[in-house]
């Protein structure tokens, strides 16, 4: 102790001690930064070294310091405790790479290694599989299908290409061969410009065409990254070929096969997944019971392009509430004919299109549907944009005589249909109008007894003149079993093609294939539910309707097949009617409603829009009149009616609108008075209504609350209404703006049963 | 003049380092491409994320040590197609020349703001070469080329002359940035 104190009053002992501590330490040849945690140093006792200096132990340094070689001093380790020193790692570790080669490697199609030796055993066909062509044919396939995956690399491919042009204005870089219309740049414009529209032009415009180059630029431009195409099921090959043509490093995964298959489809990297409606409402089937569990379909996309749009105009169908589940926020709507005849079709396409821009209660004011819609709507008409596509000249129809036997059958069949309907007196319904007419249209095509056809006759005599002339037909009928199965050996000289619904999507690709390339199939016979959409048929410039569709715009559809861009001849349409039939008779509605189409569809006027058939139309067909129940109460005394009378009143109401009602007990309605149900050719529709007979009163919001919480609870239900004999309170209406609610107050009441002639 | 079977060869190379979304790392990518602009390969790293402690110690050395050391020359290594010419979108990155068998030079359009900066008071300092489209269609770019491969000069001159007119040669930058961009939003490691 005593020799501590005396060292410790030797200023040259701790200048010594502490440059021999600092030698120790530094110079610090690894690159690691060390930090001196702390540096304590203990006193013992003292010893004699060989410089005669007393001991001092020297800290402790971590291996990482790396010293250099220290100048010899007797020292005590232990007698210093070491600093702790904490090391950094350099930037030195090299990230991991990833990429693709793009450039095509030529390689040769390995021929023989389709099959093992294990494998290629004897097949089915009775060879072995490497000499049977049908199994090399499958097995090459299948080994396409695996193939056709891709990987990240492959998604981002398009965002490396080139631009296509530095603005939609100027000349769009294109596969060779391949050119815009000016028209249609414009609508390419218009589309990639916004995110909800909906392309409405005339059917043969190529919007799908337009469709497909906007969302190349998106894809190039980095916009998007994958989305979903939505379309009927006979252009699905169509569009796979059109994508190939005009965006061709774009993948596609077109989803169909097994569920199995789709699921794998869904999960697989693509840029475009393609498929059909009816095929998205099976694979989200789940989201549309309630429960998303049983969804296989992704949901999620950048963009959906929705073909044919007015596929989801039916709110309560499955398929638009599958097709409402996709999420994208980019949606477009495509469609020759979007309003159809009904403005109510726009405002169900709208509803997904672009949520909350219409609503029902602007049905009746279509100058504001009009208005609403214009930012977001382009149509254009083929003789506006194509001033050089030949003609379409639509004939008068071929009124036709039915030969004689078939008269006999047409008017035994019309008595004893006319005296079934009479026998049921006033249970008779629209359904059993249009059974009978159904049996006597398919009559007038060809008598299934005498096999006798005056349509027949005048078909034959006409193709005779188009095959000579080198052209091709395409006859339409909406009877695939009765009409068209009959036609086909008929024709036969003809080497007719027959497209109906029942065929397998490749045979249909092969049947419109053969058609447009092939001159000996001179006919191609069509149902018009399963070719009017999408097809191009432009090989043939006739267009024969064997029988007449309900909706002139159905019968415009299948005459666009033929009358596109690609034709070079003037197309001829002629429509084969029967006199003094109940085609003549339907013939004149028709006519009617084609003045309404051009009004709907070309100009939304604000001419109120009639039901497509009214019932009194109907019975009127067959001279029948639909009696008007004695307890029917006129309007005049809806004052005095009592709660009860005035929901059945509506409920006659919803029944002559063309829906199936039902109304409720007076308990336990859970606040619904009638449940009422249309089927369309797109699915069903549910309304559920609530009656407030409230004269000289008004409807409160708690009533409009509550209807709606029951529609929310019950997924099926289309769209609430309440019907009141009074008013509703503003903020009943606010309420209601923007919900699946429609309100009709006693004003609108009393013109719907004036209109309903109740 | 060269013969339309060299011209088929000729492969551009474009290499940038770029800073992820949210600026915390970065990523190196490379796009070979043909005279048209067309990709034929495409390489890039994962995410190099610097620690907090990491981006002071090495301060304005380290975006030039990822970019060269790390990113770069791997990213070069691993390419497939030999490019004639290679653009890089930092100067800092000319560096690779070292180790490159072809022209490197750093690319930007005339007149930005790196050369307002300059300190002579020209636009165009005496070891960057200015060229101009032809066309007028795209506006003009300098060129730096590696000081110690002075020769490059000419070889990056007479390449880039001949494809300015329909390419503009840092628009390729421009597509790498998004395609980096979209595989951050696939996958984490590009984040």
């Amino acid at each position: 102790m005593m020799g501590d104190v005396t060292l410790l009053g030797n200023p040259n002992f701790f200048e010594r001690t502490k440059l021999k501590i600092v030698r120790k330490i530094f110079p610090v040849k690894k690159p690691e930064i060390l930090l001196l945690d702390r540096l304590e140093i203990s006193f013992k006792e003292p010893g004699v070294n060989q410089i005669g200096v007393p001991s001092l132990s020297s800290p402790d340094v971590t291996p990482n310091a790396c010293l250099a070689k220290p100048e010899v001093v007797d020292v005590r380790p232990e007698l210093v405790i070491c600093p702790e020193i904490e090391s950094f790692p350099l930037l030195s570790d090299f990230p991991r790479k990833a990429g693709k080669l793009y450039k095509q490697i030529e390689q040769e199609e390995p021929k023989d290694d389709l099959f093992t030796p294990e494998e290629d055993k004897n097949c089915i066909h009775g060879l072995k599989k490497s000499w049977c062509a049908i199994c090399n044919e499958k097995e090459r396939n299948e080994k396409k299908r695996k193939t056709r995956y891709i990987d990240i690399f492959d998604l981002i491919f398009p965002i490396l290409l080139p631009p296509l042009g530095e603005n939609f204005d100027s000349p769009i870089l294109f596969p060779t061969g391949l050119q815009l219309y000016p028209f249609q740049r414009v609508g390419v414009k218009f589309l990639a410009e916004n995110k909800r529209t909906l392309l409405g032009d005339e059917m043969g415009l190529g919007k799908s065409i337009q469709a497909i180059v906007a969302i190349r630029f998106l894809f190039h431009m980095g916009k998007v990254t994958n989305g979903l195409i939505l379309c009927p099921r006979s252009v699905l090959t169509d569009w796979e070929k059109k994508i190939w043509e005009w965006a061709p490093e774009l993948r596609v995964m077109k989803v169909r096969g097994l569920q199995e298959q789709r699921k794998l489809y869904w999960n697989s990297l693509a840029h475009i997944y393609l498929t059909t409606y009816e095929t998205l409402r099976e694979d989200l089937g789940g989201s549309v019971r309630g429960d998303e569990n049983g969804d296989i379909a992704r949901k999620q996309f950048d963009f959906a392009v929705l073909d044919e749009i007015q596929k989801i105009k039916n709110p309560g169908a499955d398929v638009t509430k599958a097709t409402r589940q996709i999420d994208a926020h980019i949606r477009w709507g495509l469609s020759g004919t979007p309003l159809e005849n009904r403005l109510d079709d726009l405002i169900s396409i709208f509803a997904y299109l672009k949520p909350g821009l219409l609503h029902y209660r602007d049905i009746e004011r279509p100058y504001k549907v009009k208005n609403a819609i214009k930012p977001y709507f382009l149509r254009r008409r083929i003789t506006d944009v194509l001033p050089d596509l030949p003609e379409k000249e639509i004939g008068e129809p071929a009124w036709l005589e039915l030969c004689p036997n078939q008269r006999i059958a047409y008017e035994r069949a019309e008595q004893e249909g006319i005296v079934a309907l009479n026998e049921q007196g006033d249970t008779v319904t629209v359904q059993h109008i249009l059974a009978l007419i159904t049996k006597l249209k398919q009559i007038c095509n060809i008598d299934p007894v005498s096999k006798e056809s005056c349509k027949l006759e005048y078909l034959l005599e006409k193709l005779e003149e188009v095959s000579e002339e080198g052209n091709k037909a395409l006859v339409f009928s909406q009877y695939p079993e009765k009409t068209l199965k009959f036609l086909e050996p008929e024709l036969k000289r003809f080497s007719p093609l027959v497209y109906h619904g029942t065929l397998s999507d490749s045979k249909r690709d092969s049947v419109v294939t053969k058609f447009q390339k092939e001159e000996d199939n001179k006919v191609l016979l069509m149902s018009v539910k399963a070719g009017g959409l999408g097809l191009t048929l432009t090989r043939a410039n006739y267009v024969y309707h064997f029988d007449l569709w309900w909706n002139p715009s159905t019968a415009a559809q299948a005459e666009g097949r033929v009358w596109r861009i690609g034709q070079t001849k003037t197309v001829f349409v002629e429509s084969l009617l029967t006199k003094e039939t109940i085609e003549e008779r339907i013939d004149d509605i028709l006519r009617k409603k084609r003045e309404l189409f051009t009004v709907v569809i070309d100009d939304l006027s604000d001419e109120k829009l009639s039901k497509f058939l009214k019932e009194e139309e109907l019975f009127s067909l067959f001279g029948l009149q639909k009696t008007k129940p004695k307890s029917e109460v006129a309007v005049e005394s809806l004052e005095q009616i009592s709660p009860q009378e005035f929901e059945r009143l509506i409920g006659k109401l919803y029944e002559k609108i063309g829906y199936h009602i039902k109304l409720t007990p007076q308990t336990k309605d859970r606040g619904i008075d009638i449940y009422a149900k249309r089927v369309s050719e797109t699915g069903t529709e549910y309304l559920a209504i609530q009656c407030k007979h409230y004269p000289d009163g008004v409807v409160g919001v708690e009533h409009i609350r509550s209807l709606y919480g029951v529609i929310q609870a019950q997924s099926e239900i289309t769209k609430g209404v309440l019907v009141t004999s009074g008013k509703f309170s503003k903020e009943s209406q606010d309420f209601a703006k923007g919900k699946r609610i429609e309100l009709f107050d006693g004003k609108i009441l009393l013109a719907l049963l004036r209109k309903y002639n109740l | 003049m060269s013969s339309p079977n060299e011209e088929h060869e000729t492969l551009l190379g474009f290499l940038g380092l770029y800073v992820t979304e949210k600026g915390d790392g970065y990523l190196g990518g490379v796009l070979i491409s043909n005279l048209q602009g067309v990709p034929q390969e495409f390489r890039c790293t994962h995410t190099v994320k610097p620690t907090a402690i990491q981006k002071p110690l090495y301060g304005d050395a380290l975006e030039p040590h990822i970019g060269v050391e790390l990113c770069g020359m791997p990213l070069l290594q691993s390419i497939q197609n030999k490019p004639s010419l290679i653009l890089v979108n930092k100067e800092f990155l000319l560096r690779v020349r070292i180790e490159s068998s072809c022209p490197v030079a750093f690319v930007r359009r005339a007149g930005e703001a790196v050369e307002i900066k300059a300190s002579d008071g020209s636009e165009i300092s005496p070891d960057r070469e200015r060229v101009d489209c032809a066309t007028g269609r795209f506006q003009p770019i300098v060129f730096t080329v590696h000081p110690n491969f002075d020769d490059d000069k000419i070889n990056t001159r007479e390449i880039l002359d001949k494809i300015f007119s329909y390419l503009d040669p840092l628009e390729p930058f421009e597509r790498i940035k998004k395609a980096i961009e979209v595989l951050g939003k696939q996958d984490e490691k590009f984040r």
